[in-house]
């Protein structure tokens, strides 16, 4: 593609042939405001916010729209334009009810932040406000219409991306109103990406409404965990609490969007049943311990096995939920002892649903293609579950370390799987899987996706990081910690944790290589 | 045969409608015979450019100008969207031509369309308008019958459907880039421009918008000649053209006069308005719909035509002239303007959608007695900063329309501030619309 040579405010740049003179803009730190311009949807131009001068048009014309052409010469900041940002902005206030204390947009509100910017500080407008009325569009979803700027961008979302069109401009003039049938609610998988993309507070999550000021929300770039898309997100915490999920812009995975399952998963690991610390059977019941406890009985266990069955006895699971490193520790620090019977879970799948530049994978767990890779590198060979079970079932198999680490309702140790015939049986993961986890003798809580640093792989190969956003809950801890430790109870562990470092501090990436890792 | 250069002969009524017999004797589809017979579209558009024939619908623009914008080589198919949607407060001129000469109407489509070669028609009727609708429908299914309309009419390899499409009653409909919208279906909120019609219309597909008036006067170009229709009137504004005088005038109504005829003839002399009801003065008029900036009494010894109305500081538009006299209140004239306007903004862009309501409530309360200092003055303000902010030309109209009725009798305006009240006599206002 050829390039074009514009000039915005005395700027010499570059731009691609047919790029928009906005993105052009934005792209090199020239700010232009704009409220209904979306990169990943149409652009009607109509909230008249990023009109610039361009020499040798008359009119100043709406940047979202001007396709760039060699020789352009664009002013952005001169005072006929900022007078129009001035007066856009009189007009937006002369109708958006002044009610940012009470609004879940403040804060994160671009016509709050461009009337600070942009906007005067006294109104000249004496009359009555049009109120409209508060609706409920989705079960997630509630409109303050009276808060709506009208610049579709709900409504073009749901046309182009997800192709469903629940909403629609009803009404005429400044009696206009977004409106959903109320036999056609908004309630797709993508339906609470049209929250995120208002600039106002018109479309709110139910969900958070009211729940925390936004200026209070700590942010931490992750990654979503619910499906091998593995979408890029931003969990929000207050006080310990994930508040809410959002997308972070992302275009090799997710572009702006995520589904609402990934939205909402936090709270499948918020469950009354999460694993809050250790436990050991003692006397046929699972009575909760330390760490310590825990660790040496399993670490006994283990070295017993080996030790007097020998390693062809010993099976291990890994978990599509792990990190690629915490599943590299595992395959080494179990291949140290000798095993090499390892299996994979399989993850839940559903149906995989496609969008417009969007899709959600039918395999419902982050990092299948992270934990194989992890586990070809230490020169593993994978099992299918229902072979290890064979191998159980025929008494080859008597010791068995699972890992876990699924949400509450996501099922994946196959229903007839016979634990029941093992004679040693370790658990790490965060909730209890009915008859499996019952026949443990050793069970370590481990934490879920938002309480762990790492890296994951997602479906197409691509490599993302994992920051920790919370702490685990009571005493649980990540997997990664809980095989660190476990290898300083097994005899001859310790040799295994050679070439290996821990994410130390949540936040920090450890950055997984092949075959070896180290600290950046 | 020549037809005569007259857009309705006044014996056809909407009661007797010129159907396809008697418009053939009057000369009728011979331009279109003539047309095929040469099948050389350049010629056509000379003769349309020689005849100075400009857009009827508001704007004046050279119809075979808009016609060449349309690609000559077209790698699919294109369109002609007839803009029926007649919704300016005051113009009745198209509703008259296609429930009296339908055929006329229908013939300048056909014309059009060969031209730019467009294989369908789309009539985007206003939906209010159900008699033209029936009439108009009439005439396709005639013309169809008599093998001028469908495919390889009259024998070329050319095909064309004609199809009615109506408005759902809502003035914007009758904007270009709204009008497409409204054709494909869609609300009708304009787009913004570029890309425009001809390159991307209805359907993605180069498209060209006309107005009725435009295209019936087409078979006139061709078969009453174009040398006798370019005589007619001179510049940019030839042929016969049709005024809706209405208000205090002793005979409203629509008139057909060539485009010399100034708009005083057209309010006093008695072929046309016959003056001002019950001999009063007259205290304003707007020459081309509530778009059109206003006119006082001493600006309209003027030929009503294109160059000269915008030569004053107004417009044609529509050629929907409106008189007021003495007794009209001009700040309820604004008000009733305002009052339009903000029932008809789409509410697609911000300064359009906000300026609407903020204007027509700013001039209820002046009229009301509750009017305040300053307020003309921001009136002025944010009327001038809603001109060139918009998507489409309604931000230009209300500004126009609106800001010239402020200006010019800014002195009533003063008054019923100054007073707390209106002087005028008391008067019902129109029930509050509610969009």
């Amino acid at each position: 593609m050829s390039e074009v040579s514009i000039n915005i405010d005395g700027r010499e740049l570059k731009a691609a042939e047919g790029a928009i003179l906005l993105d052009v803009a934005l792209a090199a730190g020239i700010y232009i405001p704009h409220f209904c311009s979306h990169p990943l949807l149409s652009r009607p131009a109509n909230c008249r916010m990023c009109l610039v001068e361009v020499e040798g048009a008359p009119k100043l014309v709406p940047s979202c729209m001007m396709v760039v052409k060699d020789g352009m010469v664009v002013r952005s900041n001169t005072p006929r334009v900022l007078e129009s940002h001035r007066s856009v902005m009189e007009f937006y206030l002369t109708n958006h009810p002044l009610d940012c204390p009470v609004c879940d947009q403040s804060g994160e509100c671009v016509l709050q932040n461009y009337s600070w910017a942009f906007g005067s500080a006294a109104s000249r407008f004496e009359d009555v406000k049009v109120k409209q009325e508060y609706k409920e569009v989705g079960p997630d979803i509630v409109l303050y219409q009276d808060r709506c700027i009208m610049c579709t961008r709900c409504v073009r979302f749901l046309r182009e991306i997800t192709g469903t069109r629940e909403l629609s401009v009803i009404k005429r003039g400044v009696y206009n109103e977004i409106h959903a049938d109320a036999d056609k609610p908004v309630d797709n998988p993508l339906a609470g990406n049209v929250v995120d993309i208002c600039p106002v507070g018109a479309l709110l999550s139910r969900d958070f409404l009211f729940k925390c000021r936004v200026w209070w929300l700590k942010s931490t770039a992750s990654t979503c965990a619910l499906c091998a898309r593995a979408c890029s997100i931003s969990v929000d915490t207050n006080s310990g609490q994930i508040m809410r999920l959002k997308p972070r812009e992302n275009a090799s995975v997710n572009g702006t969007w995520i589904c609402d399952y990934g939205r909402f998963a936090f709270k499948d690991w918020q469950h009354d049943q999460r694993l809050a610390g250790p436990a050991v059977r003692r006397d046929g019941q699972l009575i909760g311990t330390s760490w310590d406890e825990s660790l040496q009985a399993a670490g006994n266990a283990l070295r017993m096995a080996l030790d007097q069955d020998g390693p062809s006895t010993v099976a291990v699971a890994a978990s599509p939920w792990l990190t690629c490193e915490e599943a590299l520790l595992l395959g080494k620090l179990m291949t140290s002892f000798g095993v090499t019977t390892f299996t994979i879970w399989d993850a839940p799948q559903h149906e995989r649903l496609q969008f417009n530049g969007f899709a959600i994978s039918q395999e419902k767990a982050w990092n299948r293609r992270g934990v194989e890779k992890a586990l070809g590198d230490v020169g593993l060979s994978i099992i299918k579950p229902g072979r290890l079970a064979g191998m159980i079932n025929e008494g080859r198999v008597t010791t068995f370390y699972a890992t876990g680490g699924a949400a509450f309702s996501q099922s994946f140790v196959p229903e007839d799987f016979p634990a029941g015939r093992l004679r040693q049986l370790i658990v790490q993961d965060c909730f209890p899987r009915g008859e499996f986890t019952q026949h443990a003798a050793v069970v370590l809580a481990g934490a879920s996706p938002y309480e762990k640093s790492g890296t994951v792989i997602n479906e197409d190969g691509v490599e993302q990081e994992v920051n920790q956003a919370l702490e685990p809950i009571g005493q649980a801890r990540s997997d990664w910690e809980i095989l660190r430790d476990l290898a300083q109870h097994v005899a001859g562990g310790q040799a295994a944790m050679a070439g290996t470092a821990p994410p130390e501090r949540p936040g920090r990436r450890w950055k997984y290589t092949r075959g070896n890792s180290e600290n950046e | 045969m020549t037809m005569q250069l007259q857009l309705i002969p006044p014996q056809y009524t909407v009661q007797s409608p010129e159907m396809l017999e008697a418009y053939r004797k009057r000369g009728g589809y011979s331009a279109l015979e003539q047309v095929l017979g040469r099948n050389d579209r350049k010629w056509m558009l000379d003769e349309v450019k020689r005849s100075g024939l400009s857009g009827r619908g508001g704007a004046g623009f050279s119809a075979a100008m808009k016609w060449s914008f349309m690609p000559a080589e077209p790698s699919g198919p294109s369109y002609l969207c007839v803009n029926a949607d007649e919704s300016e407060p005051g113009t009745f001129k198209d509703r008259h031509l296609m429930e009296r000469v339908p055929h006329l109407v229908l013939e300048g489509i056909i014309l059009a369309a060969w031209a730019m070669r467009a294989e369908r028609a789309f009539i985007l009727l206003r939906y209010e308008y159900p008699n033209c609708r029936r009439i108009l429908q009439q005439a396709i299914d005639e013309a169809r019958e008599a093998g001028l309309l469908g495919q390889g009419l009259m024998g070329t390899d050319w095909s064309l459907e004609v199809v009615i499409r109506l408005g759902a009653g809502t003035y914007i409909s009758g904007e270009e880039m709204a009008l497409l919208e409204t054709v494909e279906g869609n609300r009708a909120w304009p787009r913004q421009k570029p890309p425009f019609p001809a390159q991307r219309g209805v359907f993605g597909r180069p498209t060209t918008v006309n107005n009725v008036e435009t295209l019936a006067c087409v078979p006139l170009v061709i078969a009453a000649g174009v040398d006798e229709f370019a005589a007619m009137g001179s510049g940019k504004s030839t042929g016969p053209k049709l005024y809706c005088v209405s208000g205090h005038v002793k005979r409203p109504g629509l008139y057909e006069a060539p485009m010399t005829v100034t708009l005083k003839e057209l309010i006093y002399d008695p072929r046309f308005g016959g003056g001002i009801r019950g001999d009063r003065v007259l205290k304003a008029v707007i020459p081309g719909g509530s778009s059109a900036p206003v006119l006082r009494p001493d600006e309209i010894d003027v030929p009503a035509n294109f160059e000269s109305l915008a030569k004053i500081g107004s417009m044609l538009g529509s050629a929907a002239i409106i008189v007021m006299d003495e007794t009209v209140c001009m700040v309820r004239a604004a008000q009733n303007t305002a009052h339009f306007f903000d029932h008809e903004t789409c509410g697609e862009c911000t300064p359009c959608r906000e300026g609407c309501h903020w204007m027509r409530q700013i001039l209820d309360r002046i009229e009301n007695g509750r009017g305040m200092e300053g307020d003309i003055d921001l009136m002025s303000d944010r009327l001038a900063a809603i001109e060139g902010q918009t998507i489409c030309p309604f931000g230009e109209a209300v500004t126009w329309g609106l800001g010239s009725i402020v200006e010019k009798f800014r002195d009533e305006f003063q008054e019923h501030i100054r007073l707390g009240r209106c002087k005028y006599e008391a008067w019902q206002p129109a029930k509050e619309q509610m969009a």
